[in-house]
């Protein structure tokens, strides 16, 4: 084996670590390129995806159900105390017996003709566990039938909907500033239906409940734009996130493009 | 006489930058109108102004990627054509910058 002088090793070293510097750190930047235009990527794809989520919610609000589905539930067939009130359940026609345990005003609630009023919520126990909230009628109603004020045995039909979600009131023990039974958990020591009823008729032993009504409308959703309006800012996240995966392999011509920039 | 391929696609590009800045300045005058002063009912006539924000727009990045592929661009001045569609008048100055420097 020839032997080989020592300053000729300690140059091939250095000339390797020399050359080898340059391209680790262009492979560190280019992995980090790489990193952030996946980020960006990523980012772009899912705003598209969050507009197309709000034009298919859009789009469900705005349908109105084909037939006016007339069959009668029982409150149990169509929710349970222990979930969320099903979407497929709203606006559906509920028969329930139970006995009501509390009684709430609700101020300044809106009818579906636009009418505000302070309306009349009871909250129905159905069974030895549960209970739901129910929109009896106008509070001003309450005592004009003494019947209205016993809290007899009563069997209930009415229209079930979602919890209300904006407060039209103060909450205190006696009036409650939506109609949501969530604001009641920590009050009543019972498993509340999400969800509440619209009375249309109440039923006591001594007959029906003559009182006004009240015709709520299903909330509508609280997405702001229009279907198609989303659809377009879907196309143009997703064209964006194309465009950033298409940037690194763009080659420009050297022309001083930021001349025209500063200028 | 026969319009070059790139002269057209400026053109493209100026009738979809004056669109998108026409729609843009209507869509801030909309905006207003509607939060401000509460002005539109559901099923106003104008609604078509929002909706076709988004699509003027992906017709304007294209015309945009077209031009600066041609000319080759450099990226930054792709990024700052393609931010312009989206900042009100900002689009009527590109335009007027981009005829400038290519016409």
């Amino acid at each position: 084996m020839s032997a080989r002088p020592h300053f000729f090793y300690v140059a091939s070293i250095s000339a390797i670590t020399v050359s080898t510097r340059p391209r680790i750190r262009t492979k560190i930047k280019k992995f980090a390129a790489a990193i952030v235009v996946l980020g960006l990527a990523a980012i772009f794809v899912s705003l598209g995806f969050w507009q197309l989520d709000r034009a298919q919610e859009l789009s469900a609000s705005e349908k109105s159900a084909p037939l006016q589905d007339q069959r009668i539930y029982d409150l149990t067939d169509l929710t349970s105390s222990e979930g969320s009130l099903p979407v497929e359940s709203f606006d559906k026609s509920v028969a329930a017996t139970g006995n009501y345990i509390a009684t709430f005003k609700a101020p300044n609630q809106k009818a579906a003709d636009g009418s505000i009023a302070d309306w009349e919520v009871a909250l129905l126990q159905v069974d030895p566990t549960s209970a739901i909230l129910v929109v009896r009628g106008l509070w001003s109603e309450r005592l004009t039938e003494p019947t209205i004020a016993m809290s007899n045995k009563v069997e209930l039909t009415g229209v079930i909907l979602p919890s209300q979600f904006e407060d039209r009131a103060a909450n205190t023990s006696s009036q409650i500033s939506r109609v949501d039974s969530s604001l009641l958990t920590s009050s009543v020591d019972l498993q509340l239906f999400d969800g509440f009823i619209a009375a249309t008729s109440e039923v006591l032993r001594d007959g029906e409940i003559e009182r006004t009504r009240i015709d709520i409308s299903l909330p509508k959703a609280d997405v702001p734009g229009y279907y198609w309006q989303h659809i377009s800012y879907v196309v143009v996240w997703w064209f964006m996130a194309a465009l950033v995966l298409w940037a690194p392999f763009y080659k420009r011509r050297e022309i001083d493009d930021e001349e025209l920039l500063a200028s | 006489m026969k319009t070059s391929f790139s002269a057209s696609a400026l053109a493209r590009f100026r009738i979809m930058a004056i669109l998108c800045g026409v729609n843009l300045v209507l869509l801030v005058i909309y905006m207003i109108a509607k939060y401000a002063f509460d002005a539109f009912d559901e099923g106003n006539p104008f609604i078509f102004i929002p909706i076709a924000h988004g699509y003027f727009y992906i017709v304007y990045i294209l015309t945009v990627l077209q031009l600066a592929v041609q000319k080759r661009m450099s990226f930054l001045l792709i990024l700052a054509l393609v931010a312009a569609g989206t900042i009100p008048v900002a689009s009527f100055i590109a335009e007027r910058k981009i005829v400038q420097k290519y016409s």
